[in-house]
């Protein structure tokens, strides 16, 4: 070995170690602790075989942040569908759903990752019991992810954050390595982020989970370990060193209480109350607006055409979004066949002039002419709307396009007028 | 008649392109464009062999003409255990009777042996491994999986479309896809899960699909063929890697349950069965014997005339292929024109493209073609050549590979391409059945080339080149076995193919550089990092020199490590395309050197010395107090010195100044002859320029060593000393520039008697009086008696009894 070692050493030029180990500082707060984590019990799981885990058990009127944990039941799941575009969600059971986190030992994927805690809370009657599955030996991950992937199995769906992108396909890709039939492909997936990001979106400076849990339901971390510390606590308790192992698994811990009351704001977005009465936290000018930019997104015109309008009376931001806003709503009428509305509505924003108000007017000439069979007023709307285009400001593609658009109308109109 | 110096004239089309000297020559007779074309028509490659041979100006410079006869080709019965719809298929698309070769190699792999086909392009060799993985499909009703590895893309997407048209022929719901970089990823989900056979190259493999398997799980749990094409291409470096990314894919595959066999293609080798196994470390039955028939060849061997011979310096070899082009091209075949380097495609492509009509030729009858063309284009190119319509390509060795462009009927190929391999490949592009084929090679001065043309038998006897590879050069298997581990873990005792050292080397990444935790008598990788996009296959690349533009910071170019301290220490002129650059300033420490844009009248030229340590000597052989040769672990110190300005043309020496870089050091594997101090005394090399001469005889070897091993001469460094320390005596070292060696020192070692016996012939042949750059080198550097004395010491060592085995 010694002779392999001084030629690899040699040949290698490694003078010194090629990734020195991250140190983790001391001023970052938190303990270390040496040994076997806190609470952590190997027992059969579900599956029959020995799994490390640690098992806290709350009651259902536990709070966390500023709400309850039963408020889950308040939620409206009919609105996760169409919040979603997946329709499975619209029946999700969150009383029989897990709530999915994991602590990684990287964010780049592939083979070499490592998922060494697995959190998955469930509701059980009065009770709500967060299971923390722990890998004390990279040589166990099959029992764990035979674990997981029952307790996935065996629940009505999956609540999580980010977790379509990420998690899931951690835990799919070690179940694959590990010989275990992955179990989430026939599971709602309620990932959270993506509708919480799409409503709020604009408000805050990110998307990450502390930040939304701070600002809708109240949440306050102390002392919490960064995310990117979690990988070497683990490899620090692998090696024998002293570890933050526990900062980790309370980490984990109030990431997955977070997705518990994160749903229940999300299932109560459109009533904007909680069970109790009470407002719902977070801008609600952004989050009329959000919603109804959502709700269109997935095809609910009757609901986003409401939310346009809850929008419109709430918004005092940049004035950009409310015209957006106002363009939306026109065109939103006159797919849902209301032309005099969509009408009145182009003629108003058709003042404000330039590209926007030729936009409208050449909209309004369209109405005029396949809706009303008013020929005529189409062809002025058009001649108005390249009208508005020759004094519009710069010349470029968009403008391009719409006088070319507007010439060949006026064109036609003209011949049928 | 023109002096071979000076090209033919320039003529305006319509007048006579070739000189006055030379009316009667059929091919040019002074007629307008149209009656130049009509005067070429129905020339066939055997009449324009003969106008070669007869004609008074260029005759002379053939060194040799081969004609090999018309063969028939030899077939047989498909398999029997060949699916019936195989063999309907097979011959509805005009494969009526496969030749031996084909059923021979079908057989083996149908019996389950792991097979290597090593016949030339063009005799079928894909229809060999396109069965079995076809019959494997059949029998397991599309449950089967395999992965064809191509060592290009260009290659990879031909052969798909040629794969989905069989299958699509067979009616069965199978896929095959390309899965290259350019594969867009919104399509990757669906080639993981629903392609039977995928079509990628190692670059992929290594870095897309090994790290990531488990999204791969279907393909790995029914894989059940590994289908490598053009094996010879894997070697060096690239090899060593390549091997071992194949060491990484069986080791996942048999995680996952399966066991691929190995199907495997090559181009005629020395021993291309001894390369197929240290490549996939494991026995492969070898099929070489071809029996695809082919049309009568003739071979020339056109030698230019020496315009100095002082300097020893021969025709440009581009204008010679000018110089031909005008006698062989005409518009009723095709000619294919093959250049070592790519701005020598750009050039002669013009050339050709000016003189078309001298040719009886269009201008766009004359195409280039060259990686870097863009794929539409090289597609068009590659159509054109099919249909005909095409009369003239000129290409690199882009097309030497297997892309379809049909047979082809005469080749120039513009310089010796280098390797026998690449030689036979490109021949391979010419031949139809029932006609004859032409192919020219024109010599270049340097020594290889110059010993080809006076040893035609090496081109065309039995292969002799040697692949170097060494799967378990420990930078190498360090590297990959990083990449492994990260893939999986490893327990005590795993193998990873037959490579040694295994768990030393996983303690050394655990202890040493803390990628992977040690626990339990198991490796895990334990780091965020994503080792694949660290390891280049090429090996070395983050070491190199990148060199920028002092005011923009652009690259304009980039150097490698052993070469930078005289390439771009502070002083250096760097040119790139003819532009001049000096250094102004060398970041040793960061790889960067800075350049300013300068017009100078000089070029530099840095002068460095080199110091070879001894540090373990493994195989020797000896012929008892005379010589020695060895093989062994070398350290290798190399300072730059000082550099030289050099003014162009007229070489004149304008100034000298120090280098002050610190020294670039190499660990590595050596060739080492050494000779003893009486015969040193006899042979004259302590006196006068016997230190030269004894320098000279390694820089010969060192440029022969490409005839029989696969290499550039720049992989081999140089060091000769008439007083070795380690040895006491003379010693010539030639060193393998690659950290940790892949092979060539053992390879050299074993074909010595071989490469001493070239290196003399190149010197006696030479006329040149005392010295030239085709042999020993310019007399300035050699001395007046330096090529008498390296003469007589490669007469001594090849004289009476090799050296025997012998103890290190």
């Amino acid at each position: 070995m010694s002779d392999v070692r001084d030629r690899l050493r040699r040949l290698r030029r490694d003078a010194d170690p090629e990734s020195p180990r991250p140190v983790v500082e001391e001023a970052a707060g938190g303990a270390y602790d040496a040994g076997w984590p806190a609470d952590v019990v190997v027992a059969p799981g579900r599956s029959g075989e020995p799994v490390a885990a640690r098992t806290t058990l709350y009651e259902v009127d536990a709070e966390h942040g500023s709400w309850r944990l039963d408020e889950i039941d308040a939620a409206d799941t009919e609105l996760f569908g169409r919040l979603t575009g997946d329709a499975a969600l619209a029946n999700l059971d969150l009383r029989r759903a897990v709530f999915l986190d994991v602590e990684t030992t990287g964010l780049s994927g592939g083979a070499g990752i490592y998922v060494f805690l697995v959190a998955l809370g469930t509701f059980d009657g009065d009770r709500f019991e967060l299971w923390q599955g722990f890998l004390p030996d990279p040589a166990g991950e099959r029992e764990l992810m035979a674990e997981v992937a029952r307790r996935v199995e065996d629940a009505s769906g999956v609540v999580s954050f980010f977790g379509k992108s990420f998690d899931r396909h951690r835990l799919e890709d070690k179940m694959q390595i590990c010989g275990v039939k992955p179990t989430f492909a026939d599971k709602p997936h309620l990932d959270l982020y993506h509708p919480l990001t799409s409503i709020y979106r604009g408000a805050w400076s990110d998307g990450r989970l502390c930040t939304c849990e701070s600002e809708l339901v109240g949440v306050r971390r102390v002392d919490d370990l960064p995310g990117s510390f979690a990988p070497a606590a683990w490899m620090d308790f692998l090696s024998e060193r002293a570890h933050r192992l526990e900062d980790v698994f309370r980490h984990n811990r109030d990431d997955v209480l977070s997705l518990v009351t994160l749903a229940a704001h999300l299932g109560r977005v459109e009533s904007e109350r909680r069970r109790c009465g009470a407002a719902l936290d977070g801008p609600h000018d952004v989050r009329a607006a959000g919603l109804a930019r959502t709700l269109d997104r997935f095809g609910h015109r009757d609901r986003a055409l409401v939310w346009i309008e809850r929008a419109l009376e709430r918004w005092r931001g940049e004035p950009q979004t409310a015209l957006a806003l106002r363009m939306r709503q026109a065109d939103l009428w006159r797919l849902s066949g209301e032309p005099s509305l969509a009408l009145e509505a182009y003629r108003e924003l058709a003042a404000a002039g330039g590209i926007l108000g030729a936009t409208c007017r050449l909209q309004e000439s369209k109405l005029l002419e396949h809706k009303l069979k008013d020929y005529p007023a189409a062809l002025e709307a058009c001649r108005q709307a390249l009208e508005l285009l020759a004094a519009a400001g710069p010349y470029d593609r968009e403008r391009a396009r719409l006088e070319e658009d507007g010439r060949r109308r006026a064109e036609r109109l003209g011949k049928r007028v | 008649m023109p002096s071979p110096s000076s090209p033919v004239p320039d003529s305006t089309p319509g007048e006579s392109p070739t000189s006055p000297a030379t009316p009667a020559t059929p091919a040019t007779p002074a007629i307008g464009r149209g009656g130049t074309r009509r005067a070429r028509r129905g020339r066939t490659p055997a009449d324009i062999a003969r106008d070669l041979q007869a004609d008074p100006e260029l005759r002379d410079a053939f060194a040799h003409w081969r004609r090999f006869p018309e063969r028939p080709g030899l077939t047989a019965d498909f398999p029997a255990g060949l699916d019936p719809r195989l063999v309907e298929l097979f011959r509805s698309r005009g494969v009526v009777d496969p030749y031996r070769h084909q059923v021979e190699a079908m057989e083996h792999a149908l019996a389950g042996e792991d097979v290597l086909i090593a016949t030339p392009t063009a005799s079928g060799k894909t229809l060999a491994y396109t069965a079995p993985v076809l019959q494997r499909l059949l029998e397991t009703n599309g449950g089967a999986r395999s992965i064809w590895m191509f060592p290009t893309k260009a290659l990879s997407q031909d052969q798909s479309s040629n794969l989905n048209a069989l299958i699509e022929a067979l009616g069965e719901p199978w896929h095959s896809f390309t899965y290259d970089g350019d594969t867009p990823p919104s399509v990757r989900r669906t080639l993981r899960e629903r392609g039977h056979v995928i079509l990628t190259n190692p670059w992929m493999l290594h870095q897309g699909i090994l790290p990531n398997h488990a999204k791969w799980a279907d393909l790995f749990r029914g894989l059940a063929y590994i289908v490598i094409d053009e094996v010879h291409t894997l070697s060096g470096v690239f090899g060593s890697h390549a091997a071992n990314v194949l060491r990484r894919l069986v080791r996942l595959a048999e995680h996952y349950g399966a066991r691929p066999r190995f199907l495997l293609s090559s181009a005629t080798l020395r021993d291309p069965g001894e390369h197929a196994e240290r490549l996939i470390g494991r026995p492969v039955r070898v099929v070489e014997a071809d029996a695809s028939p082919s049309g009568e060849r003739i071979f020339g061997v056109y030698n230019p005339p020496v315009v100095n011979p002082v300097a020893g310096l021969r025709a440009n070899a581009l204008e010679e292929a000018r110089r031909l082009a005008l006698r062989i091209c005409g518009p009723d075949h095709q000619t294919i024109f093959f250049c070592n380097r790519r701005t020598g495609v750009e050039v002669l492509t013009r050339y050709l493209r000016e003189q078309a009509p001298r040719m009886g030729l269009q201008e766009d009858e004359v195409r280039g073609y060259r990686g870097g063309y863009l794929p539409l284009l090289r597609r068009e190119v590659e159509g054109a050549l099919r249909s005909g319509e095409v009369k003239v390509v000129v290409s690199t060795n882009a097309l030497e590979l297997g892309i379809d462009i049909g047979r082809l009927d005469a080749a120039v190929l513009v310089g010796y391409p280098g390797t026998q391999a690449s030689f036979w490949q490109r021949v391979g592009r010419v031949g139809r059945r029932g006609g004859t084929s032409l192919v020219v090679m024109i010599a270049r001065s340097d020594p290889t080339d110059q010993y080809l043309a006076h040893h035609p038998e090496y081109l065309f006897g039995a292969p002799r080149e040697r692949l170097g590879i060494d799967p378990d050069n420990l930078v190498i298997l360090s590297e990959q076995l990083k990449c492994a581990a990260f893939e999986l873990a490893f327990r005590r005792g795993d193998a990873f193919g037959d490579a040694p050292h295994v768990d030393d080397v996983l303690d050394y990444l655990a202890e040493e550089s803390q990628l992977l935790l040690a626990k339990n008598d198991a490796w895990y990788w334990m780091a965020d990092a994503y080792p694949a996009q660290d390891v280049s296959l090429a090996g070395g690349e983050p070491d190199n020199v990148l060199v920028l533009d002092l005011d923009t910071e652009r690259a304009i170019g980039e150097v490698d490590r052993e070469g930078s301290i005289t390439a771009v220490h502070e002083g250096a002129i760097y040119q790139v395309e003819g532009e001049t650059w000096k250094i102004e300033r060398f970041d040793h420490k960061n790889r960067r050197a800075y350049a300013r844009s300068v017009s100078t009248d000089y070029f530099t030229d840095a002068q460095t010395d080199t110091e070879v340590r001894v540090l373990r000597l493994e195989a020797r052989r000896s012929r008892p107090s005379d010589y020695d040769v060895w093989s062994g672990e070398v350290h290798v110190t190399t300072v730059a010195t000082q550099y030289k300005k050099i003014r162009f043309y007229t070489r004149e020496n304008v100034g000298a100044e120090d280098i002050h870089l610190p020294p670039e050091e190499l660990d590595t594997d050596a060739f080492v002859i050494t000779i003893s101090e009486e015969s040193a005394a006899d042979l004259g090399l302590h006196q006068g320029d016997g230190a030269a001469a004894w320098r000279a005889v390694g820089v010969l070897v060192r440029r022969t060593a490409p005839l029989f091993l696969r290499c550039r001469p720049g992989d081999l460094g140089l060091s000769a000393t008439i007083k070795s320390k380690h040895f006491d005596a003379p010693a010539l070292f030639l060193y393998e520039r690659v950290q940790g060696g892949v092979g060539l020192s053992n390879l050299l070692l074993e074909g010595h008697r071989e490469l001493l016996e070239a290196a003399l012939e190149i010197v006696a042949r030479c006329t040149c009086p005392r010295g030239c750059p085709s042999c020993v080198g310019p007399i300035e550097e050699v001395g007046a008696a330096g090529k008498e004395t390296a003469r007589r010491v490669l007469e001594h060592l090849i004289a009476g009894e090799p050296a025997g085995a012998a103890e290190p």
